[in-house]
């Protein structure tokens, strides 16, 4: 029933969808009103919610008849973890993808008036990017297939069609234990999808004007607040994964170059690059088609990313084949760049050719070099991540590309662009004269140079990490001094003028705190990965040990049996280096999961002003146990400057909304 | 006084950038522990059984025994290299995560630094006028900040 249901409502969309790419072009060129596509749109939301409500039902009640959900659930899964396997696995996430998209597009579609060429021919790319989502799941991933031979636990083999002969599994395979160890992962992969379905609005809206032959800024000012909210919904995502990963994978990591992360991280970097140039386009008109080019390969990027996590292509070229998601998925990024590179070229005269610059030294220039770095930035990343896959292709034989190669090119890039971000504001745009940067930049470069001592000072010995300070140290001095020039030149108290002025320019301001929080996050990685101390103890009940600067006692282990899992725990009090004062009892732990060999550790934090100390059970026999326990200076300050960064998005986008609406135009027509 | 302020500004600025360069003075670098030398190797090597992670990283048990391995080998007083080798020798090129400046490995290394070196180029070039193209405007190069 449900099988049945779910298609229904996947087809629905999918006609919704196609019926709007058709509607959106004709209503573009004037041949239907554009009442016209409340139809298609109703059609394609009110599919895309009932395939999700549908998927829902199916989790929640356990119907295991539905091979998905047979296999990415069990009974004894609690219930925020059931709802949240909707999109654990492939099938489910497409899913959840076209459902945010279908109200992308009812959202977008809200503006588009009477006369709206653009909005309307930029609903129908979204109706033709839905065809594809909801073309997937009706073929290639359906996420309502029929189990038709269960396995012992989960489905063995399942069939497309909704009337087949349903079996179900006696028993659900449940999700993967890493997945339902921690709350962030219900938050994170829907932040995420956010931030990636949001990129579409953008890219729909620049093919719209192409295929128009409008290369101006029009498409550009209507998708500013949307490329915000992606990316800053992207930054939260990638925060909330660093989150997890730290919280759950017990190594006390938030970033491991794992193919997953990449795939997250490149389109991020673009889309950074993307709402810099267009502030360079909105400002002073160049970089016209290279904003083209950004917007293009940030919606890419995010198939690709899709592409390379969901085929399985990771593990090795050969397997992508054996399901035919990966073929699908590629053919789609092949046909977006390719088909989206064609129509720029196409239209490269409507383009309207960018003044040029007058200067290197100047705030342009700064956008240019911060572009130049980011996109390097982005190539790199991707370029390590698909490398294996290309030598292997190439008869290279296997090799790996791990953190080594993308630490090492990962910290120059990140150092010139904190520099780049520190020098912007102060750099005039046109011509920046050394006469007028000099004493803007005075006082912030001695705060950086007394920060950097004091790291020096306190102990810090890592060069590394004294850069980044002295660069994050440069950029909050930038941007303190700048916002203290600005108010002292208002009346009234010093505070209430700061207020004034930050609330004056949001889109710019949003902009400098979500710096402030870059610099901070540079700070704290930095620290945490320079100055980390490790160590392990080998205790028996009642015993104490040192450890990375701290005392242990481990006074006794816990079994909790619970539905889904057993947690086999040990409480161990955490002491000073006395071994007498105890700071507080911790109580680390391994979860078992009955669908997995392998335990989920699930150590315990304790966050500290200073530094987090992080306890993990590391192993152990009979009676002695042993405990890891890891130090990370300034920890907290990676979430407090990743959560800074989307304070500062969302400041950005609550700026007053400049006329986007277009006005009604009388039809003209012209002779001749 | 102004002149009194500017003077101190100047000193605590000096002061902090003696700070920075003798701390950080190469002679200062205390050798690593053998704990961190196999922590380095060990971050250095995929782990053979889990999914990509190094074995330093990942939160597996296998990776646990390998860590205990090299760790025991960093005492007996293994090399670095020698250690790299028995991983490549048992489980192929496939270990070894630091990607190394040699063969294959050297493309990947030269490629960053060839695409920052085009970028450069074409950003640079942007900036030269053609003879015969609008005048320069009048630089806007005023005092005031704007946002």
């Amino acid at each position: 029933m449900n099988a049945l249901l779910g298609v229904i409502a996947i087809m629905a969309a999918l006609g919704g969808s196609a019926a709007l790419a058709v509607t959106g072009w004709r209503v573009s060129r004037g041949n239907r009103p554009a009442t016209a596509l409340r139809k298609p749109v109703t059609g394609m939301v009110l599919g895309a919610v009932g395939a999700m409500v549908v998927l829902q039902v199916a989790i929640v009640t356990d119907d295991f008849t539905i091979g998905y959900v047979a296999d990415v659930t069990a009974a004894a899964t609690p219930l925020l973890f059931k709802v949240a396997s909707a999109w654990a696995a492939l099938e489910g996430s497409i899913v959840l993808w076209g459902l945010v998209l279908a109200l992308f597009t009812w959202w977008v579609g809200r503006r588009v008036v009477e006369g709206d060429g653009l909005g309307a021919a930029a609903m129908g790319m979204l109706g033709l990017v839905g065809v594809f989502w909801f073309g997937l799941m009706v073929t290639v991933a359906n996420p309502f297939a029929v189990c038709t031979a269960p396995a012992a636990v989960g489905c063995a083999a399942t069939s497309w069609s909704p009337l087949a002969a349903a079996v179900a599994p006696a028993q659900g395979l449940g999700p993967n234990p890493l997945l339902q160890n921690h709350i962030l992962m219900a938050i994170h992969p829907p932040m995420l999808y956010l931030g990636y379905v949001g990129m579409t609005v953008p890219y729909a809206f620049a093919m719209a004007a192409l295929l128009r032959g409008d290369g101006g800024k029009v498409w550009l000012d209507r998708t500013h607040r949307w490329s915000l909210i992606s990316w800053t919904f992207l930054s939260l995502g990638l925060l909330l994964g660093a989150w997890w990963s730290y919280e759950v994978l017990g190594w006390g990591g938030y970033w491991a170059w794992d193919p997953v992360e990449n795939a997250a991280l490149i389109p991020w970097l673009v889309a950074t690059a993307f709402i810099h140039s267009a502030v360079v386009q909105r400002r002073r008109g160049m970089l016209q088609a290279w904003n083209f080019v950004l917007i293009i390969a940030a919606f890419s990027l995010t198939i690709l990313g899709t592409f390379l996590t969901r085929s399985g292509v990771i593990d090795s070229v050969h397997s992508f084949t054996q399901s035919p998601i990966g073929p699908a998925l590629l053919g789609f990024l092949g046909v977006v760049v390719l088909g989206s590179m064609a129509l720029l070229a196409w239209r490269l005269e409507s383009v309207a050719s960018s003044p040029r610059l007058e200067s290197l030294a100047s705030r342009e220039g700064l956008f240019l070099f911060n572009n130049l770095l980011l996109t390097v930035f982005a190539l790199t990343v991707l370029i390590g991540t698909l490398y294996p896959l290309l030598v292997e292709a190439f008869g290279g034989g296997q090799l790996s590309v791990g953190r080594p190669f993308f630490d090492r090119a990962a910290v120059p890039l990140a150092f010139s662009l904190l520099l780049v971000m520190g020098l912007g504001p102060i750099t005039p745009y046109r011509v920046a004269r050394p006469a007028v940067v000099w004493p803007r930049i005075r006082t912030p470069l001695r705060v950086a140079l007394v920060a950097g001592g004091a790291a020096v000072l306190v102990g810090v010995r890592s060069v590394a990490t004294v850069i980044a300070v002295v660069l994050a140290a440069f950029v909050i001095g930038v941007i303190a001094r700048h916002l203290i020039t600005l108010s002292a030149a208002r009346p009234g108290r010093p505070l209430a003028a700061m207020a004034t002025v930050v609330s004056g320019d949001r889109p710019y301001w949003g902009g400098q705190v979500a710096h402030i929080g870059i610099a901070l996050c540079a700070v704290a990685i930095a620290t945490s990965s320079a100055l980390a101390t490790r160590g392990e103890v080998t205790l028996v009940p009642g015993e104490t040990g040192q450890a990375a600067g701290y005392c242990v006692r481990y006074d006794g282990p816990f079994t909790v049996n619970e539905p889904n899992r057993v947690v086999e725990g040990a409480n161990v009090t955490l002491l000073g280096e006395d071994c007498t004062t105890a700071i507080r009892t911790m109580a680390p732990r391994v979860n078992r999961y009955p669908n997995s060999p392998q335990p989920v550790a699930s150590p315990d934090v304790r966050t500290g002003l200073v530094e987090d100390v992080y306890v993990t059970l590391a192993g152990g026999g009979t009676t002695e146990l042993v405990i890891s326990v890891a130090v990370f200076p300034l920890m907290w300050l990676l979430w407090a400057g990743g959560l800074i960064v989307v304070a500062g998005g969302l400041w950005s986008v609550s700026g007053r909304r400049r006329a986007q609406r277009p006005v009604a135009a009388p039809k003209v027509t012209v002779d001749g | 006084m102004a002149e009194l302020r500017r003077w101190v500004g100047w000193a605590i600025t000096a002061v902090a950038a003696v700070v920075i360069v003798v701390g950080l003075a190469p002679g200062n670098a205390q050798p690593a522990t053998d704990a961190e030398r196999a922590r380095a190797i060990a971050s250095n090597l995929r782990c053979p059984f889990c999914s990509g992670e190094s074995i330093a990283e990942a939160p597996a048990e296998v990776a646990r025994d390998l860590q205990a391995f090299i760790a025991e080998k960093v005492t007996e007083g293994w090399s670095d290299e020698e250690i790299y080798d028995y991983f490549v020798a048992r489980y192929t090129g496939r270990v070894r995560l630091d990607s190394r400046f040699e063969g294959w490995g050297m493309a990947l290394w030269l490629t960053p630094a060839a695409l920052g070196l085009v970028g450069a180029a074409a950003i640079v070039s942007r900036r030269r006028r053609p003879v015969g193209e609008n005048r320069p405007l009048v630089a806007a190069a005023s005092g005031s900040e704007t946002t």
